[in-house]
């Protein structure tokens, strides 16, 4: 399980549209960034605020404290896959 | 004036530094720091005091109880009401699905009708909603104007011989919006109705008496007004909860259970109040914590709170002037409204705009906070940020708020 080495919390935040918001391992979050950003296919730094890339269609939005927020994806089981994934 | 610096000497989180910012503690509506005098005293009551209350012979169990029934005391004061009528419970939420599931299943049958709010938080929704199915009576719905207020006229007009209870917040833990529960008590009560009044974000932020508004409930929170987590308080007008049967029991509840061989049953004799509506040993040192929560805030002054979270609210809506992408949502007057501050900034998500903000140290919430269908009829349909204060909180850091969102509506 790559995304227990990495992931210290999932949250499901509300709105119409579903919304994760991902946090990382303090310690890991800079290993786990740099394998993320590696994957996006489209990467905007959005002012110096966060940056902002796509994966497969997937929206995340990648931020220094090492929180992720991923747009795009409904059902927590997708996302889980989803983790795995971009994670590797 | 509050004098803030002085204040703040008693929160040393807000020393911490966050994301190598320094704290700027911004969420208050969800929850509130704790000054050093509660701390110490809930350390002190575990470390010289800590027993278990009630019926205990031994001296500890006597100065126990006596620091327990002072807090209620505390408490009961705090809000104009007589001791007997306040109620510990675990929070808001706890208070209103006991008077759901205890007042409302005594007392509410198929032809009746509850009135409720567009505007509430889902706590006092769901158990009214939730009870309907099994007792059938009919929930309705006072509409909301588009700035968030209350619609009073659709209130008036929903409110009839079939109501039984209008359950109301006193004011919105979304757009901060204060309701004029005086109005809407007297109403009720014209046609015989009760009144829960939801305090979870009024009775920490401004003054609140029972006796003045004549409501039948109220319900509150300690841990929004500097108390710690798992302490809430229930106020229940004293008619009303001699009347009223525990529907938890057990410890504490009951003064006698009768076995009668020749009826094969045994018969119950409840305690007096408010003990009977306490089933189990209570959060003691919770209630110790709101004591002392209450004397902090009373040494303020309830009338100092409210002038000064106004008075933010005011330089706020006053710096957000300046901003062109900023949706501010509810009342514009300050007058009108709670020391809160509901908006979105252009296409943004909310959840993006909390993570930026986040990054500086500035901790606010974002979403729903628990009050969908407000969102909805607000036309936010993937939620707010919302800033809320608290007596420590400051002019300059709503300046640092402001000076992040117009960095964020360079993306917006």
């Amino acid at each position: 399980m790559i995304k227990k080495k990495y992931i210290k919390q999932t949250i499901k935040g509300c709105g119409e549209k579903a919304n994760f918001i991902i946090i990382l391992k303090w310690k890991h979050k800079d290993e786990a960034l740099k394998k993320i950003l590696e994957k996006c296919s489209e990467k905007q730094n959005m002012a110096g605020l966060y940056i902002k890339g796509k994966i497969n269609g997937v929206e995340l939005n990648m931020f220094a404290t090492g929180k992720i927020l991923i747009r795009g994806i409904e059902e927590e089981e997708e996302l889980n896959k989803f983790l795995e994934k971009i994670l590797k | 004036m509050l004098n803030v610096n002085e204040i703040r000497k008693d929160f040393p989180i807000l020393n911490i530094k966050i994301n190598g910012h320094k704290l700027i503690y911004f969420d208050n509506a969800a929850s509130s720091q704790k000054p050093l005098q509660v701390i110490e005293a809930i350390k002190r009551f575990y470390l010289e005091s800590y027993a278990n209350v009630h019926r205990g012979v031994h001296a500890l169990s006597q100065k126990a109880s006596e620091l327990y029934e002072e807090a209620r005391e505390a408490a009961s004061k705090f809000i104009g009401a007589e001791m007997n009528e306040v109620v510990f419970v675990k929070n808001t939420s706890e208070a209103i699905n006991l008077i759901a599931y205890t007042w409302g299943l005594q007392n509410l049958n198929e032809e009746d009708e509850v009135l409720v709010t567009l505007m509430e938080h889902h706590s006092n929704l769901t158990p009214w909603i939730t009870l309907s199915k099994f007792k059938k009576f009919k929930v309705k719905y006072a509409e909301i104007n588009p700035d968030g207020t209350l619609n009073y006229e659709d209130l008036e007009e929903k409110v009839n011989n079939k109501t039984k209870i209008i359950a109301i917040t006193h004011m919105s833990n979304v757009t901060g919006a204060i309701n004029d529960v005086k109005r809407i008590i007297k109403l009720a009560h014209d046609y015989g109705a009760l009144v829960l009044i939801d305090g979870a974000q009024s009775v920490p932020h401004m003054p609140v008496n029972v006796k003045d508004l004549q409501c039948d409930f109220l319900a509150f929170s300690g841990h929004k007004m500097l108390g710690p987590t798992g302490i809430g308080v229930l106020y229940i007008r004293e008619d009303v909860i001699n009347k009223m049967e525990p529907t938890i029991s057990g410890g504490g509840t009951i003064k006698k259970v009768r076995w009668s061989a020749e009826k094969a049953a045994c018969t119950i004799d409840w305690a007096t109040t408010p003990e009977k509506l306490e089933a189990g040993t209570p959060n003691i040192a919770g209630a110790i914590g709101l004591a002392e929560a209450i004397k902090y805030l009373e040494k303020i002054g309830m009338k100092q709170v409210r002038k000064h979270e106004e008075e933010l609210v005011k330089y706020t809506l006053k710096r957000f002037e300046e901003l062109s992408k900023v949706k501010i949502y509810g009342p514009q007057k300050p007058e009108n409204r709670g020391g809160i501050i509901t908006f979105n900034i252009g296409q943004l998500n909310p959840h993006q705009v909390a993570l930026i903000l986040d990054q500086y140290g500035i901790a606010v919430r974002s979403g729903f906070h628990c009050a969908e269908p407000l969102h909805h009829l607000l036309g936010a349909n993937s939620g707010t940020v919302r800033a809320s204060y608290y007596i420590y909180n400051t002019s300059e850091e709503v300046d640092k708020m402001i000076e992040i969102i117009k960095k964020i509506e360079e993306i917006a």
